[in-house]
């Protein structure tokens, strides 16, 4: 799917970065240009680039429901004031209906996987 | 400048509705948005998780340095656009059943304050039969607690200036 629909309705997105110690996040405005988000890069931002990067996308109601989320994860680069990424991998969330389910059926799964093991690493 | 974290930065982290937590995956961040819990006595920010994502876990066990954004003051009932990057260490509590006693305490005893209110909300609706049927698995949670470090913020909220940085002290 193109970038540009999947983050459609969204006006700000969220990027990560590894900085020195620890990552560092912060809200941006953002554009897409050939496939590619661009955002602009705070005069304050002191990381070294490239570097990976997430980019996260969401939005909810009042009472954390209507949840919709796109995450990115890529390269950072810089072109001049401009943080250009360029996406490798991308997850979707919207909640509702077939989605939900989805989510409650993996969940259960991955839950009980989690307590097998951890059933099986305390009896050895 | 070293300081303790000032009261309307608590108040930040108290009454923002979600948040965005930071991990590293390797050398890869990885951002998820959460709806985070304040501790007030132990000034500490609690993100909580099911079992079912515990490679997020495992990641923050294996590089503790994690940082939480509060970015959006929507339904806070905070005047302005305060945005407060917090860098911390973070502490994974795996004891289920501690955790659950430990949260519904800090549930009972948190501030009144819109988020309070969707908490309950939340928990009111997992008591549900066929939601605790579905859901069993949800209402476990590991909490990572994150002890703040350096806070970099913008009472302004406009972020493309210099933010305000303080270290935090015990």
């Amino acid at each position: 799917m193109k970038l540009e629909k999947l983050i459609k309705g969204f006006e700000r997105v969220i990027v990560s970065i590894q900085a020195n110690e620890f990552p560092i996040s912060f809200p941006a405005k953002f554009e897409v240009r050939e496939g590619k988000l661009m955002v602009e890069k705070p005069g304050w931002l002191d990381v070294k680039i490239p570097a990976r990067a997430c980019m996260l996308f969401h939005r909810h109601n009042e009472f954390v429901k209507k949840i919709r989320s796109v995450t990115l994860y890529g390269i950072l680069r810089q072109r001049g004031d401009i943080l250009e990424f360029e996406p490798i991998k991308c997850y979707t969330f919207k909640q509702g209906d077939l989605n939900t389910l989805r989510f409650i059926i993996s969940g259960k799964k991955r839950a009980r996987k989690f307590f097998k093991k951890l059933a099986q690493s305390s009896k050895s | 400048m070293t300081a303790k974290i000032p009261e309307w930065i608590e108040e930040v982290f108290e009454r923002y509705l979600t948040a965005e937590f930071t991990y590293l995956d390797g050398e890869m961040p990885r951002t998820v948005a959460v709806l985070p819990y304040y501790d007030a006595k132990k000034k500490k920010i609690l993100i909580t998780t099911s079992p079912a994502f515990y490679k997020k876990v495992g990641c923050v066990k294996r590089n503790p340095k994690v940082c939480v954004l509060f970015s959006n003051s929507r339904y806070s009932g905070i005047g302005g656009n305060a945005v407060v990057l917090v860098q911390g260490i973070a502490k994974v509590n795996e004891n289920i059943e501690e955790n659950l006693h430990y949260l519904m305490n800090l549930m009972i005893n948190y501030r009144d304050c819109w988020k309070k209110r969707v908490l309950e909300k939340m928990a009111e609706e997992l008591m549900s039969p066929i939601v605790k049927w579905l859901m069993d698995w949800y209402v476990l949670r590991i909490v990572i607690e994150v002890k703040p470090k350096r806070l970099i913020f913008w009472k302004d909220g406009k972020i493309e200036n210099r933010p305000e940085v303080l270290e935090v002290v015990d």
